[in-house]
């Protein structure tokens, strides 16, 4: 037994507990559900379509009225949808180039709308053409002054022309009369006009007068009533016609929305802070809503004298307003034919914005606004356009979430955000090559030039006068630049290469901890608070191996600490810690000659180490490897010879007497600075994360540049 | 007293329950009072539309919401009373699809309405934020009878 098993009765009380969406799904599963929950649409849908914005039928509004066509109540809840996310097909009539403000007047058959001077009544088609453009008749002829306000209830049709001409339709006659006249430099414009059974109210440039229609000699005309000087630019009658609220084009005051009440013929100010009201409308019979020149669209109380408003976003004036007679109110506004939808339940909030298509890049105001349940009929200067909302297939307009355009996300469309977005991956690429270089190689005591090139020249000085007085030296050399094939004995060793450059290293270090691709985060952390600090290094002999030349340096406490923060530097217990004694001997190249107190024998007990030079095909690392057998065999005194020179002390040792030691009786005192010595940018030398980070970079690289094609 | 009385399932099996509590289905009262003129101790009641395996779990329910107030009626239209949907419930609504569509339709035969309420609420639950793919898949079994799907 399945939910398709059970009957009618059952379903739609089951049926009756889903909502909305679930019953939208149930009517697409099989054709028994379509069936039955389009026969008892009433009943499934008739109390979720109660409230919904714009097309909702509780109190029967008055937009209700207006609807040509006969809809369901899920084609209501339908079409609320597509109000609100801007699904809607479009449709340009009457294009003119004669640019005037053209008003219009909605019906259930009919569409009255102005032409210039004339007053053209089309009928509404329930096809897709939506109206006919033929018009059923009109009233007045084009050249006539321009229709700028005009009211239809019953069979009469009122309105007023920018000539001061107003015009009675009424029984297919029409009176026109001319009721406004040219007030020094104020012209006779009819700003607007209306009226209720007998009375009629216009009101132009200059003043506000109450008429009463009487008939002489089966003539319509009007009997002037009241006149007072007030100059309105809107003005409505309220539905039961003792009250009309009309709005002030300009008051510096700020008290443009005015209360008249016809019976006393008093004029009272509403509570409402605008200074030029454009359009105003009852909402109910103790309601307004009035359309400001301050882009607010307001509703105000006029028993409790407040109001409630709601903004404009994108803060343009509001040119026309239409209302559903529920809780939807529609906004013409100055600029693009735009209209916007408010929510009278939505606090400050607006719902949707709808852009009509520009056609020649011609924006307009929205200078007159009517809807009905599906359709919304912008009058604008040059067109009459219609949205058709009963378009299911149409592609949603939406503007209330900037973040959710369309199919297409809307930084793609603009190209300013291209260039953002270029730019973006731009600083990604660099900070992961930043990110890459500080991988740090190794940390250590830096050099500056001066001292490194005087360290090179004293250096080579001092294996100059050992090859050249010393004989175990020269046969020494002389043998290993043989085997290597090297012409020069004293050019055997050449300076080490930077791993990173290829270059040769352009500075003398002390090699403190070799990270190499390993993670020596740990030790950055210890000695992050040394870096950049300037030390004195004591450099106490000189050393040489059939494979390495480099000096030996006698580390302070200090230095020690920092050297033996890794493990495999700490060679013995026995530590020797030399004091930093001053010493003032003259700085030459940025070294100091200091006395040794000891020049017979000087183990550091360390391998600190200053690499000179290297045999061919030797890495720099090996330096210091040399220099931890020299330091086993200094305690193990494995001496081959000891020769004295004036300089210092020379020490033979090794199995093949291949390895010297020369302690200086002058130590070099220097400045070294302790830095961290990063991998840069070489590809080959980039640790791997690094490597997966650069592939991922230029996928991303890749797969944008897709997206912007 | 003990107002015994025997309800038959379709298949011919017989249950022996109190009055009292198979008297919650509006259909049984009916017959009780209507055509038994209340003396009805130890009758037989035939309910040839509900098997055994439903009426079991619907004389379990019954049982368990015999002292649940009696729903107010005014003026013909039930007063559609919320019903509390129980922990209990819910907890005895744990059961597959056929078994669930055979309670609403038993219901719907006896005449309970809290039984209705409750099963239809699940069934309603079920399809809830379910596409029309899902609904079709999971609450309906039967493919065959989908093939004019339009």
């Amino acid at each position: 037994m399945n939910l398709t098993d059970l009957n009618e009765h059952l379903l739609l009380i089951i049926f009756d507990l889903c909502s909305v969406d679930d019953l939208q799904n149930l009517h697409l599963t099989c054709r028994k559900f379509h069936d039955l929950i389009v026969r008892f649409d009433r009943l499934l849908f008739r109390k979720h379509s109660y409230d919904l914005l714009l097309t909702g039928h509780r109190n029967n509004g008055k937009i209700q009225k207006n609807t040509l066509h006969d809809l369901t109540y899920l084609k209501r809840v339908k079409l609320s949808y597509n109000w609100r996310h801007g699904k809607y097909d479009e449709k340009v009539l009457f294009k003119h180039r004669m640019v005037y403000q053209p008003q219009l007047l909605l019906e259930k058959d009919l569409l009255y709308l102005t032409h210039g001077g004339e007053l053209r009544i089309h009928r509404r088609l329930k096809s897709k053409n939506m109206l006919s453009e033929r018009a059923l008749t009109s009233i007045g002829t084009t050249r006539a002054g321009d229709i700028t306000s005009f009211v239809k209830h019953g069979n009469v049709i009122f309105g007023g022309r920018d000539t001061g001409y107003a015009f009675i339709y009424e029984d297919d006659e029409c009176y026109e009369e001319k009721i406004s006249d040219h007030v020094g430099q104020r012209r006779a414009y009819i700003n607007a006009v209306d009226f209720h059974s007998q009375t009629f109210v216009t009101t132009s440039m200059t003043s506000f007068k109450v008429w009463r229609k009487i008939y002489e000699l089966d003539m319509v005309s009007l009997e002037l009533m009241t006149e007072t000087d007030s100059a309105f630019k809107c003005l409505k009658l309220s539905p039961s016609g003792d009250e009309c609220i009309a709005g002030i084009y300009s008051d510096r005051r700020k008290e443009a929305l005015r209360l008249y009440d016809m019976e006393t013929n008093t004029e009272r100010i509403l509570n409402s802070q605008t200074g030029s009201v454009y359009s105003v409308l009852w909402k109910d019979s103790k309601t307004v809503l009035s359309a400001n020149y301050d882009s607010t669209l307001r509703m105000f109380d006029i028993r409790s004298n407040d109001e409630q408003i709601w903004m404009d976003p994108f803060d343009s004036s509001i040119f026309s307003l239409d209302y559903d007679g529920l809780y939807g109110a529609l906004c013409g506004m100055r600029y693009h034919c735009r209209v916007t939808l408010f929510d009278l339940r939505m606090p400050k909030k607006y719902v949707q914005v709808y852009f009509p298509s520009l056609h020649n890049f011609r924006g307009s105001p929205a200078y007159s606004i009517a809807c009905d349940l599906s359709q919304l009929f912008i009058a604008t200067d040059h067109s009459l356009r219609i949205l058709n909302f009963n378009a299911d297939w149409a592609r949603e307009k939406s503007y209330c979430n900037w973040f959710n355009f369309g199919d297409t996300p809307i930084w793609v469309s603009n190209t300013n955000m291209r260039t953002l977005n270029i730019a973006g991956i731009f600083l990604i690429l660099f900070c992961s090559t930043v990110w890459c270089q500080k991988t740090p190689m190794f940390y250590g005591w830096f050099f500056d030039e001066v001292t490194a090139n005087g360290l090179k020249e004293v250096t080579e000085s001092y294996l100059t006068s050992l090859y050249g007085n010393v004989q175990e030296v020269q046969v020494f050399l002389k043998n290993v630049s043989s085997i290597a094939n090297i012409e020069q004995p004293l050019k055997y060793y050449t300076k080490p290469v930077d791993p990173n450059t290829g270059n040769y290293d352009r500075f003398f270090h002390i090699t403190a901890f070799y990270c190499g691709t390993e993670d020596c985060s740990e030790y950055s952390r210890k000695i992050a608070p040394y870096l950049q600090q300037i030390f004195t290094s004591h450099l106490v002999g000189v050393f040489f191996t059939p494979r390495t030349y480099g000096i030996r340096v006698n580390l302070t406490s200090l230095q020690r600490e920092i050297f033996n923060m890794n493990n495999s530097n700490v060679v013995d217990s026995k530590t020797f810690n030399l004091l930093d004694e001053p010493c003032d001997a003259d700085v030459i190249n940025g070294i100091q000659f200091c006395p040794q107190n000891d020049t017979n024998l000087h183990p550091t007990n360390t391998r600190a180490h200053i690499t000179l030079g290297c045999a061919p095909n030797v890495s720099a690392v090996t330096t210091g490897l040399d220099l931890i057998e020299i330091l086993e065999m200094e305690t193990n005194q494995k001496f081959c010879a000891r020769i004295q020179t004036d300089q210092g002390n020379l020490i033979q040792m090794g199995e093949n007497c291949d390895n010297f030691v020369y302690y200086l009786k002058k130590q070099m005192v220097t400045n070294s600075t302790f830095q961290v010595y990063y991998n840069n940018g070489a590809l080959i030398e980039v640790s791997l994360p690094c490597r997966a980070q650069y592939v991922t970079v230029f996928l991303l690289v890749f797969f944008l540049s897709k997206v912007f094609s | 007293m003990s107002n015994m009385i025997y309800l038959q399932s379709s298949d011919g099996d017989i249950f022996e329950t109190d009055a009292q509590i198979a008297k919650c289905s509006g259909t049984i009262r009916f017959m009780l009072e209507d055509c038994y003129m209340g003396e009805y101790e130890g009758v037989l009641i035939p309910l040839p539309n509900v098997n055994s395996a439903i009426l079991r779990k619907v004389l379990k329910w019954a049982d368990h919401h015999k002292d649940d107030p009696v729903p107010i009626e005014d003026d013909g239209h039930s007063v559609k009373q919320v019903s509390v949907f129980s922990s209990w419930d819910a907890e005895f609504l744990e059961v597959d699809q056929g078994t669930l569509f055979g309670l609403v339709q038993a219901a719907n035969y006896l005449d309970i309405q809290g039984l209705l309420d409750v099963t239809c609420k699940t069934v309603a639950n079920k399809i809830s934020g379910k596409t029309a793919d899902d609904i079709r898949n999971t609450l309906t079994t039967n493919q065959n009878k989908f093939q004019d799907f339009i």
